[in-house]
């Protein structure tokens, strides 16, 4: 017993479909459903096409999508995770891929580290034996046409140079008359490969300055008027070619323009955005210039680029504390090409990765 | 019509089978997308700094458990990371050995305000009180100095005023600018009816602490309105909003008080708003307004020294 009969016709009154006349009913729901499909399918192939082009972006950049062209570039950075394993860290850099992270260390066994992304040390650079057996390091740039390491030493008053694979090459032999000797403090390199050294030679601020060498090491020319600089410590060549340096004990951040002319300060005060003792200095590619300020356990950041000479204050991150995301007397900056920023949390004994 | 019919049916299964393939394509691409996204830009944070504190405070007391120094680091951990009850067993561990060791009795005490205890607290701190205060250094001690403003904070917290002044008074007595202990002594005397007192230790306090503080402001205006003092009371009422960030309502009251009774103060809450302001033209000229009535004035040389103008150039520009 069945209940229909399946070859049974069907009857002419039985409309294919509802809310259609006997005559269109076969002839308008077929298009009807194609116009659908191909919309469907319009949708996909643009989901598809934004979904390749993300990440073809992602593997150029590898950045997170928060940095994604078009997004807000005034946002602050938020803590990621800590690098143990220095002690009393002063100076940091990095290569642009972030996998190789160089810490000075200014007390104990007083090296300079290197650490892999992940914050697992790989390796340490220390100068020969017979550069003397005292050493500070201090400050760490990459020459990014070379990416030869160098360092700076608060004891024997040179800069170290080591390959990319922790191989001592030679220490620093500037060509040209320095007007007797140097104290080289901070490190930073223009895109050429210029080296940019805040030279603290000296009690006083009145000889204090910023030396610019050519990529063969010949000195080019130097920076600030006797007496405008006192302890110039970290120092940054934007993308516009100027030039941004902690003049650390007159509490305030000094703006060269290409020129090598003081073009901004940003001032000692109580402001937003005003510094109190400001030390390590880091640009970033999308324009955000880093500022630590040793005595707020702070780092500020400002926005470089724009059509003013002085840099826009955009907000703070830190505070003081052992915690997670505050500091002891933070240092060093450095920023890689993967929105990380790197901050050597000096009394701490770590290094912090934050990131956008 | 058949024909037709087939080349659709035809031409729909092509279709379906593409947009199942591109739905495919695009949840598997999404997922691939997203794990190697999550791969490259994740790295385990591993133990925090109070963890590896904690952890390497508990090796040294398994290695040394009567050295006392090791357990007060270990207690000290625990509290850093709230863990206020394993901090109180580590600090009973060392009152067992040493009954008044002092920087044990202050980290129970702090460990018990942490928890509600105040009466527990109390106890903590009256024991460093009672040791140390015939102690020949003992106008000079720090710690005794710490238990007597807790001791005055706990007796506020309890209402138990004249308690609170007393112990505050003899915290003061060892450090006179302990500016926390100059603030609850404001409170404390606002509290039992001594507006005039009360003012005088605030302003004292701010005197040390003039920025990011908002309480003291708070109280001030209070202890002023009790005074009757409209002015002033509207001053420090304007100086708590701008501490609680709102600099327009503050510049507002403080530009109706600068020619009146509390010019001086009113130009110096004006000054100290446009440093913050990062305005520090306008600073300059609020400080040397106040030298123009009050030629001595600490507050505004100490300002205007601040902002890099010397006392010598200020009266040249003042002409």
């Amino acid at each position: 017993m069945t209940k229909f009969d399946t070859t049974a016709p069907i009857a002419p009154e039985a409309p294919a479909s509802l809310g259609h006349s006997e005559g269109d009913a076969g002839t308008e729901s077929a298009p009807t459903t194609m116009k659908k499909r191909k919309q469907k399918i319009a949708a996909l192939v643009a989901l598809l096409v934004i979904l390749a082009l993300l990440f073809a972006w992602y593997l150029m950049n590898r950045k997170p999508l928060s940095e994604l062209p078009g997004l807000n570039d005034t946002k602050l950075p938020h803590y990621e995770f800590s690098i143990y394993g220095s002690t009393h860290p002063l100076g940091v850099a990095a290569n642009a891929t972030g996998d190789r992270i160089y810490v000075t260390e200014s007390d104990g066994q007083r090296v300079v580290r290197v650490y892999d992304r992940a914050g697992k040390q790989t390796g340490t650079l220390k100068p020969p034996k017979s550069t003397g057996t005292t050493h500070i390091p201090t400050y760490v740039a990459i020459n990014p046409t070379t990416q030869d390491v160098y360092i700076s030493d608060g004891f024997t008053s040179s800069i170290y140079v080591y390959d990319a694979k922790d191989t001592y090459l030679r220490t620093f032999a500037p060509k040209g008359d320095l007007g007797g000797k140097w104290r080289p403090l901070g490190l930073a390199f223009g895109p050429d490969g210029s080296l940019y050294v805040t030279d603290v030679r000296g009690l006083t601020g009145k000889t204090h300055r910023v030396v610019v060498f050519g990529p063969d090491g010949t000195l080019v020319r130097s920076m600030g008027a006797p007496g405008q600089l006192t302890f110039p410590n970290g120092i940054v060549v934007d993308a516009q070619g100027n030039v941004e340096v902690s003049d650390s004990n007159n509490g305030r951040l000094v703006v060269f323009d290409p020129a090598g002319k003081m073009a901004a300060t940003i001032s000692r005060g109580v402001g937003e955005g005003d510094l109190g003792l400001p030390r390590g200095a880091a640009v970033d590619d999308a324009g955000r210039l880093f500022v630590v300020d040793t005595a707020d356990h702070m780092v500020r950041v400002y926005l470089v680029g724009d059509s003013k000479a002085t840099p826009t204050y955009i907000g703070s991150f830190g505070g003081e504390g052992k915690l997670e995301g505050t500091f002891e007397y933070p240092n060093g900056i450095a920023t890689d090409k993967r929105a990380h920023v790197y901050v050597t949390d000096r009394e701490n004994n770590r290094v912090q990765v934050w990131g956008y | 019509m058949k024909p037709s019919r087939q080349t659709t049916s035809v031409s729909d299964r092509r279709l379906s089978r593409l947009l199942r393939l591109g739905v495919l394509v695009l949840v598997v691409g999404a997922l691939a997308f997203a794990g190697i996204y999550y791969q490259d830009q994740h790295v385990s944070a591993g133990p925090s700094l109070v963890d590896r504190q904690t952890a390497s405070a508990e090796q040294a007391v398994r290695k040394a458990p009567s050295n006392i120094g090791t357990r007060l680091q270990l207690a000290a951990a625990y509290q850093q990371d709230k863990r206020f009850d394993d901090a109180l067993t580590q600090y009973g561990e060392i009152l067992k050995a040493d009954k008044t060791n002092r920087f044990a009795l202050l980290g129970r005490g702090g460990a018990l305000i942490a928890k509600g205890d105040l009466t527990a607290a109390a106890a903590a701190y009256h024991k460093i009180a009672d040791a140390t205060k015939k102690e020949e250094f003992s106008g000079a001690d720090p710690q005794l100095e710490e238990a007597h403003y807790y001791l005055g904070s706990i007796a506020l917290t309890q209402g138990k005023t004249q308690v609170a002044i007393t112990e505050l008074q003899s915290a003061l007595k060892i450090t006179r600018t302990d500016s926390d202990a100059l603030y609850l002594m404001g409170v404390a005397l606002l509290k039992q009816g001594s507006p005039q007192l009360a003012v005088d230790s605030l302003k004292q306090a701010l005197l040390f602490v003039p920025t990011g503080w908002c309480e003291p402001y708070s109280q001030l205006a209070l202890a002023y309105g009790k005074l009757g003092n409209a002015p002033q009371s509207t001053y420090a009422g304007a100086m708590a909003d701008f501490c609680h960030k709102k600099p327009v309502d503050a510049k507002r009251q403080l530009n109706m008080l600068t020619k009146g009774p509390v010019e001086v103060d009113a130009m110096l809450g004006l000054g100290l708003i446009a440093e913050t302001e990062s305005s520090n033209p306008e600073a300059i000229s609020w400080y040397q307004k106040v030298l123009r009535v009050d030629r001595t004035n600490v507050n505004a040389i100490s300002a205007l020294s601040r902002l890099g103008v010397g006392p010598t150039s200020t009266s040249k520009r003042q002409g």
